[in-house]
């Protein structure tokens, strides 16, 4: 099927299968692998991006439910360069491998979007839906509430 | 009338969503979260897919002391209403506790209450056991350790933390298909799937959920649960309790292949359980005695 997706600001005319996921679509037909794919059923969270601000599984998302709205990939979030909630990651040493990292930076850009001082409880409930296989939990904490703190009260 | 085109449409309006709907092989999707695994595993014929989001079918209102919520709200619209929500404890908790903010910012309400079940054979590409339209429940000859507790052909347990809440705070759901409406208990959504309907709800073909619809509040309720972690896991057992005056009502998750009611005088009646998840039943009474004693008054 034809579509039109709109990702990081851009328009991107597209002929996709109908079942084809948004994770698929961004790397392969849009080169925008920063968006990993991990289990590809919704557990682990590599595959985060950003629809109209929300943090979702790519992986089990079609790419045609996203037509008509705005998808922002981790690309789109570092377009400026590394945003500050990136730089605490690389100060905190919130990563080991950083096959998680762009799903974990992508969910926690909307939870602070919302939430912009969120205490300790926030962050792990926030970002239960993103799993590190190097358990590199405690610095991606750290960063996320390094964050918080500086944010405006 | 509309004519199914291509594999994916999303109609705008409700009456040309039923068409479509009417049409074989045709099946309604509100996030996809499930849906989406269900397709990659060849469950079941998905020819068209109807996505619901443009139906403006979301959204929760307050109406002379009931609360309806449209069928494509999401679990994160349920939480961030807390304020309208707020006496029906038990579906806060719930929705709380149900997958993760990621799936939950796309899950929808009725798709979270029609959704399949995880038993793993049924899930597995490589087999087609009783309930997916086979002969055998590899289930009861395999590894059943997370199934349900009760007899029967199948033995899956479900998996939705929501349905339970709902049913205890006495929900009910408002369907619509092109041959009309109807409006029924959201525990009679629910049937244990026979030899001919090897299915878990009790929709037509072509019918979908409108809105689910909570009467006024219990005077008190509360959901527990048991998962392997406390963050994102499917429930194994997820208890709901509501109390009504003196009545409480309970529904549990995680024991049979539907919502279970429970017998308030023998909750744990027809819930003998399997060689291997016979565990469940001290988990369950464990999660009955403390649900009750939260909803006393
Ligand atoms: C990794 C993972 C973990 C999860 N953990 C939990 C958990 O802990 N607790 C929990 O409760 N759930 C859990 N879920 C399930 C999740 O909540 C559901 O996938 C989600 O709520 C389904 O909503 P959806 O809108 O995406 O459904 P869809 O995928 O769109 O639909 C699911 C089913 O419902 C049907 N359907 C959709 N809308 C309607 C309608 N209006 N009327 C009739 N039928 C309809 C579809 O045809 C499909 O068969 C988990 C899912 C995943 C992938
Ligand atoms: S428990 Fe149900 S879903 Fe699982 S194998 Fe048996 S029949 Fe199939
Ligand atoms: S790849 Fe999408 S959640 Fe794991
Ligand atoms: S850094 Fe390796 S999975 Fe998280």
């Amino acid at each position: 099927m034809r579509l039109t997706l709109l990702v990081n600001d851009e328009r991107h005319e597209l002929e996709i299968a109908h079942t084809a996921r948004l994770a698929d679509v961004l790397r392969d037909e849009l080169g925008l692998v920063g968006t990993k794919i991990g289990c590809g059923e919704g557990a682990c969270g590599a595959c985060a991006v950003l629809v109209d601000g929300r943090a979702v599984n790519s992986c089990l998302l079609l790419a045609a439910a996203a037509e008509g709205h705005s998808v922002t990939t981790i690309e789109g979030i570092s377009r400026d360069g590394l945003t500050p909630l990136q730089q605490a990651f690389i100060a905190e040493d919130a990563l080991q491998c950083g096959y998680c990292t762009a799903g974990q930076v992508v969910a926690a850009t909307a939870l602070l979007a919302v939430n912009p001082s969120p205490t300790v409880e926030d962050v792990r409930a926030g970002m239960v839906g993103n799993l590190c296989r190097c358990g590199a939990y405690p610095g991606i904490e750290r960063a996320i509430l390094r964050l918080g703190q500086v944010a405006p009260a | 009338m509309s004519v199914l085109r291509s594999g994916y449409v999303r109609p705008t309006s409700l009456g040309e969503a039923l068409q479509l709907l009417a049409q074989p092989g045709a099946r309604p999707m509100g996030g996809g979260t499930d849906l989406a695994g269900l397709i990659d595993r060849g469950i079941g014929q998905v020819a068209t897919i109807v996505d619901l989001q443009a139906l403006a079918l979301g959204g929760i209102r307050g109406e002379e002391g009931r609360v309806v919520i449209g069928a494509t709200t999401t679990l994160s619209d349920l939480l961030d209403a807390q304020d309208m929500l707020a006496p029906y404890t038990a579906l806060l908790e719930a929705t709380a506790q149900a997958a993760s903010p990621l799936l939950r910012n796309v899950g929808t309400v009725a798709g979270n209450l029609c959704q399949h079940t995880r038993c793993w054979y049924y899930r597995g590409p490589e087999w087609t056991c009783w309930l997916g339209g086979g002969d055998t429940c590899y289930a009861q000859v395999g590894d059943h350790r997370k199934h349900g507790l009760q007899a029967g052909d199948c033995i899956s347990a479900h998996p939705s933390d929501l349905a339970p809440a709902l049913i205890a705070c006495a929900a009910t759901v408002q369907l619509g298909s092109a041959w009309g409406d109807r409006d029924i208990d959201l525990a009679d959504l629910y049937r244990r799937p026979t030899a001919t309907e090897r299915s878990l709800v009790d929709l037509e073909p072509g019918e979908i959920i409108l809105s689910v619809t909570l009467p006024a509040p219990p005077d008190s309720s509360v959901y527990l649960r048991a998962g392997e972690r406390q963050g994102f896991s499917f429930p194994l057992v997820g208890l709901a309790a509501a109390r009504h005056g003196e009545r409480v009502s309970m529904c549990a998750v995680g024991v049979a292949n539907t919502p279970h009611v429970l017998d308030p005088v023998d909750p744990l009646a027809g819930l003998d359980g399997h060689p291997q998840s016979a565990w469940k039943r001290t988990v369950l009474a464990t999660l009955v005695e403390r649900s009750l004693a939260t909803v006393a008054p």
